[in-house]
Formats: C-alpha cells, structure tokens, sequence
C-alpha cells in the first residue's frame, strides 16, 4: 500500500498544500500544481502591474486584449455573478480600494478610520469576446476576482496534479479552497472545517471526509483590516457585508461552485439557509456566537462529550 | 552743433562679427561648463562610476510562466449551468482518522 505524501508553500498570497495518495508522485504534482499557481497570479492577480488583470483595469474603456487564462476566470466570474443575481459579483474592485484593501493584505498595515462606500456598478457592465480574445470594462469599473479565481486555481491545479500523477488521488488546498482529483483514498480526504484556515487543530470546527468535487469556506473573520472592514463586499451597499453569519463552508461538485455558494451565503445572510436548501448543496453555517447549522446532505456533529 | 559721425559700412560688418563670435563662445563655453559638471555629479558618490549596472531585477526579467490552456471557459451568454452538489456527499469522518494524513483545514483565507 503506497503511503501519502503532502508538500506546502505560499502563493496567490496565502497558503499553498498539494496532498497525493502515492508520495512517489509528489514531485510530479507539485511541480503541474506550482505552474498553474503561477499561470494564474501572472493573468488575475489585481496586485501585479505585469498581470492580464492589471492591464485590464487600466485600460479605461477601451477593449484590452488578455490571455486565455484570464477569459477563463473572467467568464467563470460572470457565472458566479448570474448565478446569484449579483450577490457575488467581480465588479467590487473599486469598493474594495475604497473599503481600504487596495494593496496585497500582506502589507495591509493599518484600518482606515471610516469606510467608504461606492455604487458596484455590476457585472453586466463587463463586455468579453472570446472570438478576439478582448475584454472591455466602464472606464470606472475595476474588477476583482478573488471570490473565484483562487478556487479556479484549485480546481486547475487538482487537475493537472492528477494528470500528471496517472493513478493516484490529489488534493489541492489554496488558503481552504479545496479541490480533489483522482480516486480518493480509502474513507475519503480528511478535511477540518474551521474559521481560519490556519486553525490549529484544536481550534472549534468539525472533520469530515470528501471525495470528490471541491469544499470552500467564506468567514468574515479573517482578511479584516477594521473593526468592519473585511474583503466580502454586498454588491448592493458597496460595503463589507454585515452578516449573521461568520463562516460558512459548502461542499460542490467543484471548488468553483462551493465558492460560490459559501461566498453568496455569507451576503445573503438570513436568506441564505433557504437559497442553500433550493440548491442541495451541503453546508454548514457558523454564526457569530458560535452555533452551526448543517444543511442537505452535510454529516451533523457529534455532541460534544 | 557737430553731426556725430555715422560708422562706415565695414565698421558695421566687423562690429557684428565680433558679437556673433561672442555669442557662439557664450553658448559653447555654457554646453561646456554643463557637461563639466554634470559628469562632478555623477561621480560625487561612490557607486556612480558610469559603467554600474543596476542589481534590482527588472519584473520582465522573471523567469518566463508557461501558461497552460484554459480547460473550461463557461458561456457567456445565455443561461449559465447551474451549481452543482458534489457526486458524493461529505462524510463524518472516521472516529480514529487514518494516521497517515492530517485533515487538511478549509477555512477562511
């Protein structure tokens, strides 16, 4: 029986982990996930002057031609966006300058003392044509990717480990979005669900075993800069959302999809459980006391003892 | 009263000469004095000698990223596919998990 091997790094600004069922193949998958990783910052990366997405930004109105990958994560972005009816939309870029994250949160060193609030001026507003390999934005609109493009990478970046692993399962995690690959190892990945990404292991949460598809969690309580400000901004006020819940952590037939999901439930707030349930996703929600809800096919917790 | 005595016409000639020669010496001792200076500016700190490279890496001089092909671009237009559950619902996970891999941890980031 061939023993797991796992490899972790940074990239995309946060933590980067490659898990694969035969240690032999680590190399290989790392390497195929390390040039998705960075294939991905070069096209979508809003701090980057040298990336497709920084060029797009500038280019005040005028068609701008971009590369594959960042069509890709554009359209995926649009889907996300017609999906929730706006609620996550990549067309915050601009509220989130004028929230204050408008530089890598590394490097975020201080809250503003009052937020700022700005029109989101939506996602229809986001003209592509995929036939001229262009893509066109108001000249006031900014576009951020972030609620997709990193559980893009995952999915990508799963793939192609697997790919380049033939007969082994992977699991790829970027900052907790996970995606798998792969037959998956007998009972399934183990996976922590808990606020932080970087939780200990004794940190509040729950373990669970995926797979297939993809697991992603939204929470308000990490990347803040301010009493409240965070990087999950509601479309419609232009503000960090205010929302009952704290973390939440959807389960999808990819990383995309439970990006989606996760993130839209935290905007939506009460409405969330029920947009949830209409979908059958299954997710667990976290409010800021502490109390969770399970829904759809998400396995309940065990009392504690 | 005496008339003054007006300058022949060669004594014009050689008083502008002599003002153009003047003008020319002015302008080309400035350009002189100039790059005189300017070269004392340059060297007036160590480091600057001229032939100094810079040892900053410029960004373009990145090793290049080959960029893989984009795997699944969804439309654009018309109705997007909807979300999907995952094939296989999560599970409780095991009592005694198996040593051989820690969880990995999804959490906010």
């Amino acid at each position: 029986m061939s023993e797991p091997g796992t490899a972790r790094w940074r990239a995309l600004g946060t933590s980067a982990a490659i898990v694969v069922s035969d240690r032999g193949a680590l190399a290989a998958a790392r390497a195929a996930v390390e040039a998705e990783l960075a294939a991905v910052d070069l096209a979508c990366s809003r701090f980057r002057s040298d990336s497709d997405l920084s060029r797009l930004n500038a280019g005040a109105g005028r068609p701008v031609r971009v590369g594959a990958l960042l069509l890709e994560a554009i359209a995926v972005a649009l889907r996300a966006a017609a999906l929730t009816d706006g609620i996550v939309d990549p067309t915050i870029g601009r509220a989130l300058i004028l929230a204050g994250y408008d530089r890598d949160f590394a490097t975020l060193a201080h809250a503003r003392s009052r937020l700022v609030a700005t029109r989101v001026e939506g996602w229809q507003t986001v003209s592509v044509d995929l036939a001229r390999s262009e893509a066109r934005l108001p000249r006031e609109v900014r576009l951020d990717l972030g609620a997709t493009a990193k559980a893009l990478a995952a999915d990508r970046a799963a793939s192609a480990a697997a790919a380049a692993a033939p007969g082994a399962g992977v699991l790829v995690n970027l900052g907790g979005d996970i995606a798998v690959a792969g037959p998956a190892p007998a009972g399934g990945w183990a996976v922590r669900v808990a606020d932080d990404h970087r939780a200990p292991p004794d940190a509040p949460g729950q373990t669970l075993a995926i797979s297939t598809g993809g697991l992603a969690t939204s929470s308000t309580t990490v990347r803040r800069w301010g009493p409240d400000a965070h990087h999950i901004i509601d479309p419609r006020t232009g503000l960090p959302a205010d929302s009952p819940w704290r973390t939440v952590s959807v389960a999808a037939d990819s990383c995309v999809d439970a990006n989606i999901a996760s993130t839209a439930a935290i905007v939506l707030g009460d409405d969330a459980p029920g947009w949830l349930e209409a979908r059958d996703l299954p997710a667990r929600l976290v409010d800021h006391e502490g109390a969770t809800l399970a829904l759809a096919e998400w396995p309940r917790e065990r009392a504690a003892a | 009263m005496p008339e003054p005595s007006s300058p022949s016409p060669a004594g014009r000639d050689r008083a502008v000469r002599r003002v153009r020669v003047l003008a020319w010496s002015v302008a080309a001792a400035t350009a002189a004095l100039s790059a005189g200076l300017s070269v004392v500016a340059a060297h007036a700190f160590k480091g600057h000698d001229g032939r100094a490279k810079t040892t900053a890496p410029s960004p373009r001089a990145a090793a290049p990223v080959h960029v893989p092909r984009a795997q699944h671009v969804p439309a654009i237009a018309g109705a997007p596919a909807p979300l999907r559950p995952p094939p296989a619902a999560p599970t409780a996970a095991p009592p005694q998990p198996e040593p051989q891999q820690q969880p990995e941890t999804s959490g906010g980031s």
